[in-house]
């Protein structure tokens, strides 16, 4: 797997070594992933499939610095993330992390404007109102942006997460299911912009599926099972539009 | 974050809390109302003196004694440039209706009050006719109180005896500036002129006139140089209480030093009901903050630091305390209005201010100060939601370590004494209520924890109502240990207060020793004695009599009086307690006139507990009551030296005494070995058992013999005290019935935070089945278990407190106190609490109980 990652000219973005997570599980130990070793290079665009309880979630949160490993190391765009305490883990989040969930995960009592705003406004993006008004208006939603979570449908909404998972530009993007909760139609409206969006920042993404549609659009595709990488599959340049 | 963008943030994140803030409000308000609206009648009736100070003095300065005010004093004050005075004596007489009027009552004791010139400076007299004072009495006319026309039966222009001589009635007196509404008076206002009283000689024999002197300085008259007059008349008389010389600008100090007491306990009372709405916040904020975790997960995700997420939080518990407080000072505001215009005729000032900005503000420093500490615990879970929760919903925050718990519970009891203080400005008294209050708090979680444990065993035999019922305590945010906490200390509070009360009431109503006298007779001289023994021996069942000699310590163990006062009041200040009672009890001890007796048997009732009884035939010796020997700071061995009228007489203490006081026989803190006082001035009293178709009769004779002796009534005093002990008790029991309704309050909060789960239940138990009666049924049980946990550990904390109060701090007899050998109190307090409880749980689930199954199978609502 080193050789993939050395083959690649641009320094990795992500960099997981011998990663692993245990829970205890009544009297026993239950271990959810097993010694990982990963590079993501910079603005890949990376598939987590797997049956469920293979580890995929609790990958991308072990990533995202949410949840606290094991053993093993992290390190996001060069800074290792295993040693750092909550408040300096809120804070690189702040600055280079954006997130989309399955559930979208929208503050109910929040318009969809303020939802966009609220990561501007923590990382003190200057003049954060007209940043998220393109962005709203760059995701179809230029007009709904007084509406509250629960006046928009469920495609809507998604949308409004990912304006908000863009909002700051986030060297990386960490993706939930992000078409889970989604009809056919909506997922793939969602797709689209999670492509352009990517395009146009040149964000790492890292997406955790189980839909092959997803995963097709994907540079690269890791599969676990039983908490270790059964498969890593990286498709040729441009197969991905195809698609 | 900037304080901008925190606020944008709070301002965001508070929406859809309506229905929360309700409850907040409603939980808080009600302690906020009690705690503004006891502080600002406190404040209201305080500046009412201060303002109303000279109409209550009559006077801008008044020298006052119980005995005849010391001649360089008169001089200091005759030389005052411009100045005026009145002279003011006041005393106790029994008048008489004249020999040849008819009527079964023929006499009275009255309150006589003899003025001269223009009394009052200030103030207004109300007077019937309308007249001068000075014109209506002349010298052989009285004006009086309505009440001893009615009870002798005698109307303006008729005659009474006074000292035996004759008078008219030329008038009705209504209110007098000087003498307090709803004060505690022995008998009706008689007022006569200087020279009636004279003619009376009311002012020969009385061993209880006060002697007073108003002043009216120059108009002008500043009150810089008020003060200056003040100290230089107090330059004339030696200190040691003798001479009272107090300014309008000290405004009453006794009165408002009075005030100050009732209201430390009041404070307390109204505290309490703030604290158990503080229960109320806990668990609305609980409850918000666990429908809040998925919000405060993705918070986390999108780089909100913990403190910034319990910043958030935290701000907006600030924030519903202060809409909480507000509606809370509206609340007291409302009360106070209703208070000031139903009992307007006992307040001592004609105008009480509604506008009280600093109660207001200590209304709302209290109400948020409640928020924040009762928030503090649930608002560290919002500290520790893991943010990896966006991906598994199961990631509950961690439970609070057993430090931080500890450190939780230690920053409340902090924070609770730091109020209590606050409210009582006594550090032993917060100490007590904080003590107590986790005490009890404890007892009513521990046997709420019990009740959930029971909730959880497995029952088979059960019924199934009673099955759902309890299983229900045990759901999961059912808050039952919160509910049972507050309802339970609302019950303690209520019953407790209700207990003392209603004992001490029934102890003075009831409670009259068989054998004790009816009646006491004071003021009888030594040669008319024999003449007032015969009457006795005729008329009453039995009779007791003593010397008097008056007399007042002038140094205890050589030490002088003074030196001990200001020992004493320097050493309370070191201690520092703002009002001790205690302290203001010894100085008063110490300083007041003290009336002596000399018996060579002490009465029965009367145990020596240390030393011994006239056993030294070299010294004048003396015999103290245990406690009041404590109080002035003497022991076995101390020598005494009392000024008897001007003459200096040495004694030592040799045996210390308990009293009976119940007993009603007179009794003395102070009694002298005999050969020692025989020759000093002196006077008898007397006790007696009269009959009641007696008392009447005794009294017009012994007035027609002896005008100067008066006779005070046992029953008519003690049913004064009762009354006003009862108008107390009356605001006491306010304040405790709003620490219940607060109670209740939480009960239904806590049943409205689970409408969700409720609403589920009910649909589900609908769908299988189960008919609506019975729904009720379960839902009633379970409120009706909570009722009656909270009001039995209530109702038995309570009364062990009122136990305890009656018979250690007040000293009644355990076997007088009638509710413990008839605890009737005990199932009526359950009862009620029970229904009241099952009632406010019903209405609060009335929603959740008309849920159509289908709805909420569906997902619709």
């Amino acid at each position: 797997m080193s050789s993939v990652a050395d083959s690649l000219a641009s320094p990795a973005c992500i960099v997981v070594r011998g990663l692993s997570k245990q829970l205890p599980s009544g009297d026993r130990i239950l271990t959810i992933l097993d010694r990982i070793d990963l590079d993501i290079p910079r603005g890949e665009m990376v598939a987590i499939l797997g049956p469920s309880g293979s580890g995929k979630s609790t990958l991308l949160a072990l990533m995202a610095g949410l949840d606290q490993p094991t053993s093993g190391s992290i390190s996001l765009d060069g800074e290792p993330i295993e040693k750092l305490g909550e408040d300096q883990l809120a804070l690189l989040r702040r600055r280079k992390l954006g997130f989309v969930f399955q559930s979208f995960q929208l503050l109910a009592h929040q318009t969809a404007r303020e939802n966009v705003l609220l990561p501007l406004e923590l990382a003190g993006v200057p003049a954060a109102e007209e940043r998220a008004e393109a962005l709203l208006r760059e995701v179809g939603l230029g007009d709904r942006g007084h509406h509250y979570p629960s006046q928009l449908s469920g495609g809507e909404q998604q949308r409004v997460a990912l304006a908000r998972a863009f909002a700051t530009r986030p060297a990386i993007l960490l993706a939930d299911e992000p078409t889970g909760n989604l009809d056919s139609t909506n997922g793939k409206r969602v797709l689209e912009l999670l492509q352009a969006l990517r395009r146009e920042a040149g964000t790492t993404i890292v997406l955790v599926t189980h839909d092959p549609e997803v995963a097709a659009l994907a540079d690269r595709a890791v599969h676990l099972r039983d908490g270790r990488i059964e498969k890593d599959v990286r498709r040729a340049v441009g197969e991905g539009e195809a698609a | 974050m900037s304080p901008a963008l925190f606020f944008s943030h709070l301002r965001r994140d508070s929406r859809g809390q309506r229905s929360r803030l309700l409850y907040f409000i409603v939980c808080l308000s009600i302690g906020v109302a009690a705690v503004t609206s006891v502080s600002s009648f406190a404040r209201a009736i305080d500046q009412g003196v201060r303002a109303e100070a000279r109409q209550l003095l009559a006077a801008d300065l008044v020298l006052a004694a119980r005995a005849p005010l010391p001649q360089p004093l008169l001089d200091a004050a005759a030389a005052l440039p411009g100045s005026e005075q009145v002279v003011v004596l006041e005393t106790l007489t029994v008048v008489a209706l004249p020999d040849e009027a008819a009527g079964a009552v023929r006499s009275q004791l009255t309150e006589v009050k003899a003025v001269g010139g223009d009394y009052p400076f200030y103030g207004d007299l109300e007077l019937q006719p309308a007249a001068r004072l000075k014109d209506l009495l002349g010298t052989d006319g009285v004006v009086v109180a309505p009440e001893l026309l009615a009870k002798l039966g005698v109307e303006i222009g008729d005659g009474l005896r006074i000292g035996g001589e004759a008078f008219t009635i030329r008038g009705v007196v209504g209110k007098e500036p000087d003498r307090m509404v709803g004060a505690f008076s022995l008998g009706p206002r008689i007022f006569l002129s200087l020279e009636g009283l004279e003619r009376a000689k009311l002012d020969q024999y009385g061993s209880r006139i006060t002697y007073r002197r108003l002043l009216r300085l120059p108009a002008g008259t500043g009150e810089a140089r008020l003060d200056e007059i003040a100290a230089t008349l107090r330059k004339t008389v030696p200190s040691g209480g003798r001479v009272r010389i107090e300014t309008y600008r000290e405004a009453q100090p006794a009165m408002r030093q009075g005030m100050k007491r009732v209201e430390s306990f009041l404070s307390l009372a109204a505290l309490l009901s703030l604290l158990v709405g503080g229960v109320g916040v806990a668990q609305t904020v609980r409850a918000w903050l666990a429908s809040r975790l998925d919000a405060i997960a993705v918070l986390k995700c999108l780089g909100y630091r913990p403190r910034e997420v319990m910043a958030l939080y935290l701000g907006q518990t600030v924030l519903l305390g202060l809409a909480a407080s507000l509606s809370g000072i509206a609340g007291g505001l409302l009360i106070q209005l209703l208070v000031t215009r139903l009992f307007s005729d006992l307040l001592p000032v004609s105008q009480l201010s509604l506008v009280q900005p600093v109660a207001w503000l200590q209304g709302l420093i209290l109400g948020i100060g409640v928020s924040v500490l009762f928030s503090l615990g649930p608002l560290d879970i919002a500290r520790k939601v893991p943010p990896v929760r966006v991906f598994r919903r199961d990631a509950e925050p961690l439970p609070p370590t057993r430090a931080m718990n500890v450190l939780l519970w230690l920053l409340l009891l902090a924070g609770v004494f730091l109020l209590a203080f606050w409210q009582s400005g006594s550090l032993l008294r917060a100490g007590i209520f904080s003590g107590g209050l986790a005490v009890v708090t404890l007892v009513l979680s521990l046997a709420a924890r019990g009740l959930i444990r029971l909730a959880l065993a497995p029952r088979r035999s059960a019924g199934l109502l009673l099955r759902q019922g309890l299983s229900a305590l045990g759901r999961p945010g059912a808050a039952t240990v919160s509910t049972v906490v507050a309802l339970g200390l609302g019950v303690f509070v209520l019953l407790s207060m209700y207990l003392v009360e209603s004992s001490l009431a029934a102890q003075i109503e009831r409670d009259l020793p068989k054998n004790a006298p009816t009646a006491f007779l004071i003021d009888i001289q030594p040669d008319q004695w024999p003449g007032v023994r015969e009457i006795l021996q005729r008329e009453s069942e039995s009779f007791d009599s003593v010397p008097v000699v008056m007399a007042r310590i002038q140094a205890i163990d050589g030490v002088g009086i003074d030196q001990l006062a200001a020992e004493r009041s320097a050493k309370r200040e070191r201690e520092g307690d703002r009002y001790n009672d205690g302290g203001d009890r010894e100085d008063w001890a110490l300083k007041r006139e003290q009336r002596l007796t000399y018996l060579e048997k002490l009465p029965a009732g009367n145990e020596i507990v240390e030393g011994s009884l006239w056993q030294d035939p070299n010294t004048a010796e003396l015999s103290l009551e245990k406690e009041f020997a404590e109080q002035i700071g003497a022991r076995i061995g101390s020598v005494i030296r009392f000024d008897v009228q001007g003459i200096p007489i040495e004694t030592k203490v040799s045996s210390l005494r308990t009293v009976d006081w119940s007993t009603f026989g007179i009794n003395f803190y102070l009694v002298v070995e005999p050969g020692v006082l025989e020759e000093a001035p002196q006077y008898r009293i007397a006790a007696a058992r009269l009959g009641n178709d007696k008392l009447q009769k005794t009294q017009d004779e012994l007035v027609a013999a002896f005008p100067n002796v008066s006779m005070i009534r046992i029953r008519e005093v003690l049913d004064r005290v009762a009354d006003i002990l009862g108008k107390l008790g009356a605001g006491v029991r306010v304040l405790g019935l709003l620490t219940v309704l607060t109670g209740l309050a939480i009960l239904a909060g806590a049943v409205g935070a689970t409408q969700v789960r409720r609403r589920a239940e009910v649909a589900l138990l609908k769908t299988l089945g189960m008919t609506r009666r019975q729904i009720v049924g379960a839902f009633a049980i379970e409120y009706a278990l909570l009722g009656t946990v909270a009001s039995v550990i209530g109702a038995v904390g309570g009364s062990v407190l009122s136990y305890l109060v009656l018979t250690q701090a007040m000293e009644v007899p355990a076997d007088r106190i009638e509710w413990v050998t008839a605890p009737w109190w005990l199932p009526i307090t359950a009862i009620l609490t029970i229904v009241l409880a099952t009632a406010a749980g019903l209405l609060a689930s009335l929603r959740a109980l008309a849920e159509r199954p289908i709805a909420v199978l569906r997902g619709e609502s």
